[in-house]
């Protein structure tokens, strides 16, 4: 790093404390240092003019020759012999030649250096440009290379998102689903709600996310929101400008006999990776995940039953207590609340279970699970989704049905 | 790198406008006009007087007696100008007044040449017996005087020997010489001496120069004709000093050194052997080699030198105005102004180098000089050349002068004192040299009192020993060196005997390095401002008194500080150091230099235990 000293007045106070430094010694000690060989003035013009440049070595040549005239003064010399001498006044003309090749040098090299300097600057801003340019490209040819080459979506990929698909409940099926979703879309918030039959609301399922990412149910209100869109479309949605703010970043259907039953809610999605192709991937697996909850369904439909009270879909008391345990991993797998109550019922066998079935499922979700234990009849209801807090208002409504309609019923 | 290019030809074309501008005017005459060169320097030299002169019980008492012959009036004569120069007074006695001398160890009788006969030497030896002290500066051979002199045996009289030797040392500096030595031709008795004898000098292994003693005195014989030499000055006055338990002289202490010819025309020839040498032009050998060497000798050797300018080599007068200017020009401006800021002196070497004499005045003919038509002719050309010096030192005044040769006359002397007012010392030579040159002595002119004779002792780069010698014995006598060269001694094979200028330079440093290292308390200055020191000391008035333990020195406006040899007899001594009065120095065994600061000093004499 070349020194740079850009004031004048600093320059010159250098230039000065040094020739008059000099000077004193030469005078107190009578040192004679014009007549060296190895003449410190010389050396000093030499110096400065090299460090500073022409005008500060023309200066120290200058103060030099004044010190020169002044010490010949004092030595009682004579100044006209130092213009008339040769061998005197070719050491002047030394010393100023001196100053002016160094002070050029000196000039010279700073220019030359401002301007490798600048040149250097310039190729720093560059290359940190290229540099960043390097990077995107790096990051575009990884993008690429894992789209085309380890794409998420390759065929042992896809067989492995079928394979995970493929488990014996829905309820496994849609954690799978979420799993992958959230993997696949990197995002931390993904979320499967239950539409209700009357699509104007939604019951959580099953989320992936802080305790405040997804609120239990989501109503679906007005004509143009984007749920609207959803259930009309029955397609891949994505949030608009025109959109609440609260409205999920996307949102896919799953679709059981024509019907959207459930929908796929995603709210930090990376809309870089979300093109048209991503948004194909993600129908397929929608559709995908449809069909597997609907066969499992289908599939678990008769092996439910064998768990229920034959014509209902009432289970019985250990296999109630199956689900309930099956809830209860889903709490701590995906922090989803869930509330069991329990709503003895004293005229047990004055209604068959298939009226009681019919008279209770209009005040349950369609999510809700029902359980009888005959010795002791008592229902059992398994709410998924309702916190302890809310389920004693279902446990009071459900306690006066029972005690309400079924008995003037049974009157 | 465009910016470059402009700042670079923009700086050139400054430097070469200025450098033309800075030529120009150098070459203007205006210019040196503008820069006035220094000025010599004027001392001054401060006198002091003692509130009365101290005379105590003893002192020193010389009664010279001369008789009619060369050798006696020479010797003596010698003697007294030795004892006046170096402030030791002294007595001219009749032989009838000789008995009247009381015996003293500080009474010295000094007699000298081939008058035995006429000296009455039953007084005489009756007055060394009983303590008084006697001299003879020159021999004679008388068997009567043997046993006052110390001769066991006399044959007649030995000739045609030459050279000194020095068995114990009389003065530092003195040199031995051998029989080669034209310097001494001496004509001796030849004696055979007594044991008892003391023989200091010697000549080709006969005694020259012996002490004697008998009863309470001693005695000194100078065994020689010398004694009648300008040259043995010093040793007959160191000798006489031997005498007395103590002895005081003084001593000037002045060094001057003159370079004749200089600043003077440069020859438009350059000598081959300079040429060969150097491979300068004449010009340039006295610029960067000659001078520059000069100027170093000067300084180390603490030399201050006193340059005489000549106007013109051309033995007419035609030569004028603008054309004496120019030819002076650079010789002058260079030489000149730069001897001024070294410290030293412009005199005058002449209008030209033909000698200041008439057709009817004496002069070499060797020399080839055309003689000057009349006085008038002199002052006109004195004033030409003065003018030129003006011009160039418009502030300076001539001052001294050397004659050209060292040659001149009554007329040119006259010639000086109308054309140049402020001149006030010629320097000629101290010892005579050819045919019409100008033997001096350190005083007033005998032709114009108001001017000033200060004489050189030697000249020239290769200092042989008889140089040496004579300029120890001239220091030795009162303290002073004048020398002189001549800037052209190079180019002249005669004067620089062959050698080169590097061999004469080293010959002339070892000159200065003997003055130097034996006389350093001798003082560097001008010839103008030697000369008023010399007067001022020959002025003064000096009375020492003697005592056992003691010597007392009191001054009547002598110099400030003045400088005194002091010589004890054997068993006697001074402490060196620093003393109210001044200081101790000791010189040699016995010998001693006194720097007095103080109008009255009394000097302490120890002596050791026997």
């Amino acid at each position: 790093m070349i020194y740079r000293q850009s004031s004048l007045v600093r320059k010159s106070i250098e230039l000065i404390l040094v020739i008059a430094g000099l000077g004193m010694i030469d005078q107190i000690f009578g040192l004679e240092m014009r007549e060296w060989t190895l003449n410190p003035f010389l050396i000093t013009v030499l110096l400065f003019s090299l460090r500073y440049g022409l005008t500060i070595g023309i200066s120290s040549f200058l103060l030099v020759l004044v010190y020169y005239l002044v010490d010949m003064v004092i030595g009682g010399g004579d100044i006209f012999l130092v213009f008339y001498s040769f061998d005197r006044f070719i050491n002047v003309a030394l010393l100023l030649l001196v100053a002016v090749i160094g002070g050029m040098y000196g000039t010279s090299f700073r220019e030359r250096y401002e301007s490798l300097s600048d040149r250097n600057s310039e190729l720093y801003e560059e290359n940190e440009n290229v540099k960043e340019v390097i990077q995107s490209v790096e990051e575009s040819m990884k993008a690429m290379q894992n789209r085309v080459l380890e794409s998420e979506y390759t065929l042992t990929r896809i067989y492995q998102v079928g394979k995970a698909l493929d488990q014996p409940t829905p309820y496994l099926i849609r954690n799978e689903a979420i799993e992958i979703i959230s993997d696949l879309f990197q995002s931390r918030e993904v979320a499967i709600y239950h539409v209700d039959a009357s699509f104007s609301a939604m019951r959580l399922s099953v989320k992936r996310g802080g305790p405040e990412a997804f609120p239990q149910t989501v109503f679906v209100s007005g004509e143009d929101s984007m749920l609207q869109r959803l259930f009309s479309n029955k397609t891949v949605t994505i949030r608009s400008v025109e959109d609440d703010e609260d409205a999920p970043v996307l949102a896919g259907p799953i679709i059981q006999n024509g019907k959207v039953q459930e929908v796929l809610i995603i709210n930090d999605l990376d809309f870089e990776r979300l093109t048209n192709y991503e948004i194909q991937i993600l129908s397929v697996l929608l559709d995908w995940l449809s069909d597997r909850i609907d066969k499992s369904r289908a599939s678990m439909q008769k092996e439910e039953e064998k768990k229920m009270y034959p014509g209902t879909c009432i289970y019985f008391k250990e296999a109630f207590e199956e689900k309930v345990i099956e809830q209860q991993d889903r709490k701590e797998k995906f922090d989803v609340d869930y509330s069991v109550i329990e709503v003895p019922y004293v005229n047990a066998g004055a209604v068959s279970k298939v009226e009681m079935e019919i008279i209770l499922r209009s005040y349950l979700r369609e999510v809700d699970i029902v359980g009888f234990e005959e010795g002791s009849g008592v229902f059992y209801f398994l709410l998924p989704g309702t916190s302890p807090e809310n389920a004693g208002i279902v446990r009071d409504r459900l306690q006066k049905v029972m005690d309400e309609k079924v008995v003037q019923y049974v009157q | 790198m465009k910016k470059n290019t402009i700042q670079l030809s923009i700086t050139f074309a400054v430097l070469l406008i200025g450098m033309v501008i800075v030529l120009q005017l150098i070459r203007m005459e205006t210019f040196q006009q503008w820069f006035p060169p220094n000025s010599s320097p004027e001392n001054e030299f401060p006198v002091m007087t003692a509130e009365e002169p101290k005379k105590g019980e003893k002192e020193i008492r010389v009664f010279l007696h001369q008789n009619e012959s060369d050798l006696s009036e020479g010797a003596i004569g010698n003697m007294k100008q030795a004892l006046e120069y170096a402030k030791v007074p002294y007595e001219q006695v009749e032989r009838e007044e000789i008995k009247n001398i009381a015996p003293s160890p500080y009474s010295i009788i000094v007699l000298a040449g081939e008058h035995s006969k006429e000296w009455p030497r039953d007084v005489i030896t009756e007055f060394v017996e009983e303590g008084g002290r006697v001299m003879i500066a020159g021999r004679f051979v008388d068997s009567e005087w043997n046993d006052l002199l110390g001769i066991k045996k006399v044959e007649g009289y030995k000739g045609d020997l030459h050279g000194i030797s020095f068995e114990e040392e009389l003065f530092p500096g003195y040199v031995d010489l051998d029989a080669s030595s034209n310097l001494f031709s001496h004509s001796i008795a030849d004696v055979e001496l007594k044991e008892e004898a003391a023989v200091p000098l010697t000549v080709e292994e006969e005694p020259l120069m012996w002490l004697h003693e008998k009863g309470e005195g001693k005695v000194m014989f100078w065994n020689s004709t010398i004694t009648v030499d300008k040259t043995t000055r010093g040793m007959l006055l160191q000798s006489l000093s031997m005498l007395p338990p103590a002895f005081v002289s003084a001593q000037a202490s002045i060094k001057v050194f003159h370079i004749d010819d200089f600043p003077s025309p440069i020859p438009f020839e350059t000598p081959e052997k300079i040429n060969q040498e150097y491979d300068k032009s004449i010009r340039d050998f006295y610029t960067d080699v000659w001078w520059k060497d000069m100027k170093e000798i000067g300084e180390n050797l603490d030399f201050t030198y006193t340059g005489y300018v000549i106007g013109t080599y051309r033995d007419d007068t035609e030569l004028k105005g603008e054309d004496l200017r120019e030819i002076l020009r650079y010789p002058m401006l260079y030489f000149g102004r730069d001897l001024l800021s070294e410290g030293g002196e412009l005199g005058l070497h002449g209008y030209n180098h033909q000698s200041l004499v008439t057709p009817s005045e004496p002069i070499d003919e060797t020399f080839g000089y055309v003689p000057w038509k009349n006085n008038r002719q002199m002052v006109e050309a004195i004033k030409e050349v003065e003018d030129v010096f003006k011009y160039y030192f418009p502030d300076e005044e001539i001052k001294s002068y050397v004659p050209p040769s060292n040659v001149i006359n009554t007329t040119g002397i006259k010639a000086l004192e109308q054309s140049l007012p402020e001149l006030k010392t010629i320097s000629s030579l101290y010892i005579g040299g050819d045919k019409g040159s100008l033997e001096q002595e350190f005083g007033p002119s005998d032709v114009k009192n108001n001017l000033y004779y200060f004489p050189r002792m030697t000249s020239g780069y290769a200092e042989s020993p008889e140089d040496q010698f004579l300029q120890t014995d001239v220091i030795a006598n009162f303290g002073v060196f004048s020398h002189f060269v001549h800037p052209d001694d190079v180019l002249d094979s005669y004067r620089a005997k062959g050698r080169s200028w590097s061999q004469m330079r080293s010959r002339l440093q070892d000159m200065g390095e003997h003055i130097e290292e034996n006389y350093s308390y001798l003082e560097a200055m001008t010839q103008s401002n030697a000369a008023k020191k010399m007067k001022s000391y020959q002025e003064s008035e000096l009375t020492v008194s003697y005592e056992e333990d003691r010597i007392v020195i009191t001054g009547d406006e002598i110099l400030k500080p003045s400088e005194f040899l002091i010589r004890l007899e054997n068993g006697k001594f001074l402490n060196e150091g620093k003393y109210s009065y001044g200081s101790v120095d000791k010189l040699s065994e016995g010998l001693y230099r006194v720097t007095v600061k103080e109008p009255e000093a009394e000097i302490l004499i120890k002596e050791r235990s026997k």
